[in-house]
């Protein structure tokens, strides 16, 4: 496939090869961040938005010492607009008094937990835990205090573990009926 | 939860099977462009609209249209836009400082805290991005990022003078900011088990931390280590000694002697049972504090594990405390430089428990309890407030919306009247997340 930068600068040739090296070397690893940001449906479409905005703004990014950065910042706004999204439409949903969205509850236990944090949770958990960010720089990508972001993570964590536990301790009574209940039923 | 969640993700992503699709990407880019391009036509044509009505409303002799000098704008750079002062903002790669009529000074490779009293000097921290192998039960690198360097740049110059440096097993902490006097800068510390270098082992979690005080003539420095973690701090109205939180208790470390006085119990009292009814308390947390400029009101936004938080206002001469508005996170506030009234954002949440996306802004009048409240109506729907700052006239403050990919907005309003007196969206928005860092003087 020929490859060309879509913002092409008349100044100057901008480095296509480098992007798309870039884009695979760094593919699965933003995807993974995704899918723990968005959870599994929507993580594909997540990463190849933010990786599609890197190379419109390639000519920036590239001169930056880790683009990935600039990628990562990218997704989690993203992630975040998604969010932010979802409330509103869940919001005009309850004051119509209609089921706010279709969407099935993620089955797999730890998707199903992450689903349950808020979005600052989710994004501190994420940048902390999975991609290994200490607390400082976290809070410099998600633009808060980093005392704020320890709250989140220590309230993601906990929640997390609950749901898990939640659902572990359901699991292990139903396992003599044979069928796996979602969490929701779990915690009623 | 930290050890199991990267195994899990992992299995997750590999379950559902995606492979790199370039085409896609290229595809989703062009969009992007198109779109990019025409917005930028909207907004020239916009500004050309402007310029025609502006230019009619002064051959015709209309001033009420006309813009009024020392008032905000709606149009420009920041720097025309402003009412008094200078901005400071701070993008991922880069900041820069703008001045009311003034030029653009940009700097690279430092971190903006804050202006000085005089203006003259901007306080800042260096940093270097160290990647190190990941933590014990973990692969691949991460990029952990040290601040190793406390520097004050003159604000016309774009010079700099170094106030302190630090070894690679310790690092400067956000924020930093000066006395009351302009002597001293107050910034936070804290230290990893191993030192942070390049290529080698994770440093570990820190596990110091704390604050410095720097003197910015002699440049002595004194970080008191056995404080315990000290993640909040903030000067003493008189700047003669550091207040500081450990374990939801708000602590006063008088500089002078090094003794240790509590200021506020959020577990004792009277307080502890109103946050109880409020919040909750059972892991009450306090994400940021602030003097009033009297120095008679302590600020706290105070937070539990019941996802909900909200501003304290504690009468530092009585002990009488005020709540104000609660929301489901920690948010921005700010004290005036002129009076004792407080700005902050809040929000109530749902009946699920989640966050409501509508926000408001409040301004609470510590000493007469009146609060006053901006209307979303004004601040544009959806709008989320981010950081708070006041002019130095106490005249206006502004609000800056959460970052987003394509759009930061910052918002001037009229703190008499409430009114939005202007807003305008900043440069490179997908790298800004900390748009409004100071309005100095």
């Amino acid at each position: 496939m020929e490859m060309r930068a879509p913002n092409e600068d008349p100044s100057g040739q901008l480095d296509d090869r480098s992007f798309e090296a870039f884009y695979r070397a760094e593919f699965d690893r933003l995807f993974k961040t995704a899918v723990g940001l968005v959870g599994r449906d929507d993580a594909f479409d997540l990463a190849q938005e933010a990786f599609a905005r890197t190379w419109a703004n390639w000519d920036k990014a590239m001169k930056l010492e880790a683009p990935i950065g600039f990628t990562l910042k990218i997704a989690l706004n993203l992630a975040r607009s998604a969010a932010r999204r979802r409330m509103r439409w869940d919001g005009i949903a309850q004051l119509l008094r209609v089921q706010a969205r279709s969407v099935a509850q993620p089955e797999d236990p730890i998707e199903l937990a992450l689903s349950g944090l808020s979005s600052h949770q989710r994004r501190a958990l994420i940048l902390c835990d999975y991609l290994g960010y200490g607390s400082s720089d976290a809070a410099r990508i998600m633009g808060i205090a980093s005392s704020t972001v320890r709250v989140h993570l220590v309230r993601a964590r906990q929640q997390v573990r609950q749901r898990l536990e939640a659902e572990s301790s359901y699991d292990a009574k139903q396992e003599t009926k044979g069928n796996r209940p979602t969490m929701r039923e779990a915690q009623r | 939860v930290r050890n199991a969640l990267r195994p899990e993700i992992d299995r997750l992503a590999e379950s559902a099977d995606k492979q790199p699709d370039m085409e896609d990407v290229e595809a989703r880019a062009r969009r992007h462009q198109s779109h990019q391009r025409l917005m930028a036509a909207v907004v020239g044509l916009t500004v050309g609209l402007g310029a025609i009505l502006v230019g009619t409303s002064v051959l015709t002799g209309d001033k009420t249209s006309g813009l009024v000098d020392g008032e905000p704008q709606t149009q420009g750079s920041i720097g025309s836009i402003i009412p008094e002062g200078q901005w400071v903002v701070q993008s991922s790669s880069d900041g820069w400082i703008e001045r009311r009529g003034g030029e653009r000074l940009s700097f690279d490779d430092l971190w903006a805290q804050a202006v000085s009293r005089t203006g003259d000097e901007m306080l800042a921290l260096s940093f270097i991005p160290v990647t190190v192998e990941g933590e014990a039960g973990t692969t691949g690198g991460v990029v952990v990022t040290r601040f190793d360097s406390m520097v004050a740049m003159n604000t016309s110059t774009g010079a700099t003078r170094v106030l302190g440096t630090l070894p690679p097993i310790a690092t400067f902490g956000e924020p930093a900011t000066w006395s009351p006097d302009g002597s001293h800068v107050l910034v936070g510390y804290g230290e990893w088990p191993r030192p942070l270098i390049e290529g080698a082992g994770h440093p570990g979690q820190i596990n110091v931390e704390s604050f410095c005080v720097i003197s910015a003539q002699s440049l002595s420095r004194s970080c008191p280590r056995d404080l315990g973690p000290v993640p909040v701090f903030a000067w003493s109205p008189d700047g003669d000694a550091v207040t500081f939180v450990r374990d939801g208790v708000v602590h006063e470390f008088d500089l002078s002697s090094g003794s240790v006085s509590t200021l506020v119990n959020l577990q004792e009292g009277a307080l502890a049972e109103a946050l109880g009814t409020s919040v909750g308390t059972s892991t009450a947390a306090i994400g940021d504090i602030a003097w009033s400029p009297s120095g008679r009101f302590l600020a706290m936004s105070v937070s539990s594990d019941q996802f909900s938080s909200v501003p304290v206002v504690v009468d530092a001469t009585d002990g009488s405390f005020r709540l104000g508005e609660s929301s489901p996170s920690n948010q921005a506030m700010a004290w005036s430089p002129a009076a004792d009234i407080l700005a902050y954002g809040s929000g109530p949440m749902n009946p699920a428990g989640q966050r409501n996306p509508e926000r408001s802004l409040y301004l609470l009048a510590a000493v007469s309890g009146d609060v006053r409240v901006v209307r979303e109506e004004e601040l544009g729907q959806g709008f989320f407030p981010s950081d708070i700052d006041w002019s130095p006239s106490g005249r206006w403050f502004a609000v800056s919306d959460v970052p987003r990919a394509h759009e930061t907005e910052i918002v001037v309003i009229d703190g008499t009247r409430l009114e939005v007196a202007s807003r305008f969206q900043l440069d490179s928005p997908a790298e800004l997340f900390n748009p409004l860092v100071d309005w100095g003087v």
